[in-house]
């Protein structure tokens, strides 16, 4: 088990007052079997007239608050502290394989099947096309085991895909993330979760952060992490399993889940609609801290 | 009309509405049948006559998408109604009754634990690939007081046995009940005689029902709950009824930028400051009704609204999410949820469905191609429905490989040979397929039926497609007592004491605004009509001279701007010597494009006015309805040629019609905001207007100044106290004392200011024991600035040939004119000003 705190702060600023403001956030992290949410603490500034919170459809702490004076700057600081304990990690390559998910998740007889069957379809964010069910027929044979199908899926985007900032943003489809071969942690996200559905098989979209070290010796610095992207497959005699196609490895105690969706739009991090200000400015910093450096001041 | 019924003979593959098998009229059909036979052919085709003038007068329309708004198509109705027998009556509404009782059902279900997923009585796609399904609405609002379908309406076709079957559902936001509604009335104006004589149920209970459900949707009881109708706007298909019916059941029409969610709670924007709304009936899908939890690319609903409903402050009717059920595979099922849930037999069936994605039902619309229509399964855009026989080879291929490879999103229905109906023409009796409409309302724990509704016929004998957007009919549908005299009267219920009251509902900020800029384009456009009436006049009673020419600057700059008629002059076309000043004539006419064209100026007249419909009279709307008819005419003709005696005869004819819109304000509006607002409109433009072409005229002197005097006075309508005045003895102080200071005449400027000073201290104040706000002050000081003008020094200061006084205060005037109304337009109709966007 490891603790840590994550600070995460969103700001707008905004050329021109904003009148009202309704925003909703995905900013605490969930409390399930991989993971405890002991404390949280969002912060919003200029002074919320409401907010209020509510467990969203796939089972995430949503905040929705509403501010009703002019401002022209907006600053939302959420601070969380989580446990995250150590996953047993199946074997790969004895896992269920894929044709028995497929039969698994289609019998709405088993627990689990009415709730994992809902991740098996395309979702806005994640379509397919003959190209991308093609990819999904190389690696996803019937009697090859699910995990160790993914984690050759992820491996062959690892070496395929070029993980780069400055050819994508939040509109970039996986068509067009498939065509350039780069793009950021939400597209190789959204891309596996397209070709992992285009089979129908069960896999979820995670947002959450991710642990990362200072290089030796400097400290770490604030502000300097981001929200990070990554999915979870479901395996009928083990549950959710959380993979991360961006650094090809099985999340284990360095990754922190805020939520889970079908894709970016369920679990994005904070929208909303101003009336007023026109154009704005946004400026994100996350800090992931495990909890010793932070009580230490070693951000 | 005998020989007319004679003629009719319906193909005897259908049921026939009017004629049984052996060829004799129906029981349904006899009583009327008696009664209209007994007419002329004539008296039923000046009937005819009158409906499409009074859906003419009543601007009774349809929007067809893509249009320009001005557009809209004029709804059509036949004169022979529908007719249902009431038993047949009673009996849909009662199945109908078990079938909305298991959308219900089915909604809370899908909407909370789906135990019909797990149960496997749904497959899981149709509800986790529906698009229509709102994830953002499960377990909303689990304490609501109102089922989730509180409004139901139903397309119905009867099959060759006699027998109804669903067509389709309306779920979401059902549109009609107002078009029903409105044929209704034509009927009982165009023939209240036959119809007093059939025994036909009146509809009028089902609106109170209708009323009455929907305030008692209110959440915790509410006194007095304020239910609004929310409209996606006037460009939406059925706009006109959703008018109609806020007007007729007095709720306010919405749009959401009228709404505000603040505290969790909505509100209505009004002029008056915030009021909060209990009931929203929504006419927006809902995947449109909150920005911040769904659609996020749409302002048509409220930001916020979402969570107003999950804290338990408001109901919105029907049930946001309730549309997922529309979809056409939902159909294969209901009778399996019906037995499954209710242990019931479906009653009400609808028509054969096949979904794709189960094996057996694939493989039978492969096998079956030709004899079904191929559906998507889910509402989706992009993909319409097609008759499996109408396909060519290569489409049938494309289909074909398509249900192989997606057969989740496809279903096909049976191809049902659907009943006919006569339908009167200049022809003859005709008979065509058709759809019946029917409308049901929650209404003491049950649903009520309208007793009518709306059937709507095909445009073609050999067509079975039903479609107002192609121009289809439609029929007030009847429906029959057993016993004639037991009709009841159309009057609105004894409701409870009536508590005297002098106001109206607080106008919304959005309504306010419009109505003050339809005030302003009525003066704008009569302000161009006048203009160019004026310079048409000079051209076709006189030659073409210098002196002439001279004579029209002031009116050509007015009609422009002084400016740009100098640039105009730069590179006019010359004829004999002088600019062919008609080319700017037909710019100012014509031209839509032009944006201060008498063209643009009607449109954004009517655009407004269409804006603001419910709260107008039937006769203004009427007068409206002409101006827009003149207006659609002229846009047909390409530029015919301007000086025609018919142009003058036009431009007098719109004046009468301004002048009558003008009458109708200030004889039948009530002295409320509304009157105020569009008032000071009209005076803030007559205020711009008189002060800048009087300038324009006497700026400097020109060698035919008294002819310009004289037009300008014709121009403001002063010419006749002019002379009661002065005789002919034209002189430009008098005629400035005349139009600028003289308070007692209506077109001079004192007058505008006057008013506008008189409107603005009877506006809702927020703050009213401030001292003067800064709208009133700088009334007061537009008022008395032109109250204490000295004339003299006016006309007599003339530098360079300029009369520089003259152009300072005109200046002056303008600015502060148009500084008044734009603090004005802040306070009251602020909303317009500040655009609403999403993030992240």
């Amino acid at each position: 088990m490891r603790e840590f705190i994550v600070q995460h702060k969103t700001q707008y600023s905004y050329n021109t007052s904003v009148m009202v403001s309704h925003q909703s956030a995905h900013l605490q992290p969930i409390s399930n079997s991989h993971q405890t949410c002991r404390s949280f603490d969002l912060h919003i500034h200029p002074e919320p007239s409401t907010i209020s919170q509510h467990t969203d459809f796939f089972g995430n702490p949503t905040h929705i608050f509403s501010i009703e004076k002019a401002h022209s700057d907006l600053e939302v600081t959420a601070l969380s502290e989580v446990q995250v304990f150590n996953p047993e990690i199946p074997n790969p390559s004895k896992s269920v394989k894929n044709q028995e998910v497929l039969e698994y998740v289609n019998n709405m007889d088993n627990m689990e099947s009415p709730n994992a069957i809902q991740f098996t379809f395309p979702s806005e964010w994640t379509p397919n096309n003959s190209e991308i069910y093609e990819i999904a027929k190389k690696f996803y044979l019937p009697r090859s085991p699910f995990l160790q199908s993914t984690l050759n899926l992820c491996e062959y985007i690892q070496k395929n895909f070029e993980f780069t900032s400055d050819a994508t943003d939040v509109n970039t489809s996986v068509f067009e993330f498939l065509k350039m071969k780069r793009g950021v942690c939400q597209d190789f996200t959204h891309f596996m979760l397209s070709v992992i559905r285009s089979i129908g098989l069960p896999a979820q979209y995670v947002s959450g952060y991710l642990l990362t070290n200072p290089p030796n010796g400097t400290p770490r610095l604030l502000g300097a992490d981001a929200s990070h992207a990554y999915i979870a497959i479901f395996l009928p005699d083990y549950g959710w399993i959380n993979l991360d196609p961006t650094n090809n490895m099985i999340c284990e105690d360095k990754h922190i889940v805020v939520g889970y969706g079908r894709d970016y739009n369920d679990v994005s991090v904070l929208s909303g609609t101003v009336t007023g200000g026109m154009e704005q400015k946004l400026n994100i910093e996350v800090t992931v801290s495990p909890k010793e450096d932070w009580n230490q001041g070693n951000h | 009309m005998k020989e007319f019924f004679h003629r009719y003979k319906p193909d005897k593959d259908h049921f026939d509405e009017y004629l049984n098998t052996d060829g004799l009229p129906r029981e349904s059909w006899r009583r009327f049948h008696k009664i209209i036979s007994q007419f002329d052919k004539s008296d039923i085709l000046k009937r005819q006559e009158t409906i499409e003038r009074i859906i003419q007068e009543n601007g009774i329309t349809y929007n067809i998408y893509d249009d320009n708004l001005g557009q809209s198509h004029p709804w059509m109705m036949d004169i022979l109604p529908m007719m249902l027998s009431n038993n047949e009556f009673l009996w849909l509404e009662n199945a109908l009754n078990q079938r909305i009782r298991l959308f219900n059902e089915v909604l809370q279900d899908i909407y909370s634990k789906r135990n019909l997923i797990r149960a496997g009585i749904l497959p899981p796609e149709l509800i986790f690939a529906n698009p229509g399904y709102q994830r953002a609405c499960s377990q909303l609002n689990p304490q609501q007081n109102h089922p989730p379908i509180q409004i139901y309406a139903a397309d119905l076709a009867r099959s060759p046995d006699g027998r109804w079957w669903v067509v389709s559902d309306r779920l979401d936001a059902p549109s009609g009940i107002g078009y029903a509604m409105e044929n209704r009335f034509i009927t009982n104006r165009v023939m209240p005689d036959i119809f007093k004589n059939t025994g036909v149920i009146r509809v009028q209970s089902f609106f109170n029902k209708l009323r009455e459900s929907l305030t008692s949707a209110a959440v915790n009881n509410t006194e007095n709950p304020k239910v609004v109708l929310l409209t996606p706007g006037p460009a939406n298909e059925t706009y006109f009824e959703q008018s109609f019916l806020a007007r007729n059941l007095d709720f306010p029409l919405v749009e959401g930028a009228d709404l505000t969610v603040r505290d969790n709670r909505v509100f209505l924007k009004t002029i008056k400051g915030m009021e909060p709304v209990n009931v929203i009936w929504r006419r927006v899908d809902s995947s449109f009704c909150d920005p911040l939890e769904l659609s996020k690319d749409s302002l048509l609903g409220v930001p916020g609204l979402l969570n107003a409903i999950r804290e338990g402050n408001v109901s919105v009717v029907n049930g946001i999410g309730a549309g997922v059920l529309e979809s056409a595979v939902f159909k294969a099922f209901l009778p399996n949820l019906c037995k499954h849930l209710f242990n019931e037999d479906l009653m009400m069936p609808s028509l054969a469905t096949w979904w794709c994605g189960q094996e057996s039902e694939r493989a039978y619309v492969l096998q079956n191609f030709n004899k079904l229509v191929i559906k998507p399964a889910f509402k989706t855009s992009g993909f319409k429905s097609v008759f499996g026989q109408n396909l060519s080879a290569e489409e049938c291929d494309f289909y074909n490989s398509w249900i192989r490879n997606e057969p989740t999103k496809v279903c096909a229905q049976e191809m049902m040979t659907r009943a006919t109906t006569p339908v009167f023409s200049k022809n003859g009796i005709e008979s065509r397929h058709f759809l019946l409409r029917v409308f049901l309302v929650a209404h003491n724990g049950s649903y009520s039926m309208m007793p009518g509704g709306l059937t709507r016929i095909t445009n073609a004998p050999d067509s079975m497609k039903v479609s107002m957007q192609q121009g289809g009919q439609s029929k007030d549908t009847w429906i029959l007592a057993s016993d004639t005299s037991k009709q009841e009267q159309l009057l609105m219920p004894n409701s409870g004491p009536l508590h005297l009251q002098r106001n109206m509902n607080a106008l919304p900020s959005r309504v306010a605004d419009h109505i003050f800029w339809f005030g302003r384009y009525i003066e704008r456009t009569e302000h161009m009509v006048r203009l160019l009436r004026m310079l048409i006049e000079i051209r076709l009673d006189e030659n073409v001279d210098e002196f002439n020419y001279q004579k029209t600057i002031p009116f050509f700059e007015s009609l422009t701007s002084p400016f740009k008629f100098k640039e105009f002059l730069k590179s006019a076309p010359l004829r004999g010597g002088f600019p062919k000043t008609e080319t700017l004539l037909e710019e100012y006419f014509w031209n839509s494009n032009q944006t201060s064209s008498l063209q643009s100026t009607i449109r954004a007249m009517i655009n407004n006015a269409y804006a603001v419909k419910e709260r107008m009279s039937l006769d203004t709307w009427f007068i409206i309805s002409r101006i827009q008819k003149i207006y659609q005419g002229h846009l047909s003709v390409e530029k015919a040629p301007i000086f025609r005696q018919s142009t003058l005869t036009e431009l007098n004819e719109l004046l009468t019609f301004l002048a009558g819109i003008n009458g109708m304000a200030s004889e039948n509006m009530t002295r409320y905001h509304d009157w105020r607002l569009l008032d000071l409109g009209k005076r803030f433009e007559r205020l711009n207007n008189i002060i800048a072409i009087t300038e324009n005229s006497i700026i400097r002197d020109r060698p035919n100044q008294r002819d310009i005097l004289y037009h300008l006075l014709i121009y403001a309508d002063s010419l006749y106290t002019y002379r009661g005045r002065y005789l002919t003895n034209m002189k430009m102080e008098g005629v400035l004392d005349l139009l600028w200071v003289d308070e007692t005449n209506p077109r001079s400027a004192a007058y505008q200011t006057n008013k506008i000073l008189d409107h603005i201290r009877n506006l809702p104040q927020f703050s009213e024991n401030r001292p003067s706000s800064s709208l009133e002050k700088l009334a007061i000081q537009l008022y008395s600035d032109l109250r204490l003008l000295e004339i003299d020094p006016l006309v007599k200061t003339i530098e360079n040939g300029q009369r520089i006084e003259i152009e300072k205060f005109a200046d002056k005037t303008l600015s502060t004119s148009y500084e008044l109304s734009e603090i004005l337009q802040n306070q009251y109709f602020a909303h317009g000003k500040t655009g609403e966007f999403n993030l992240g």
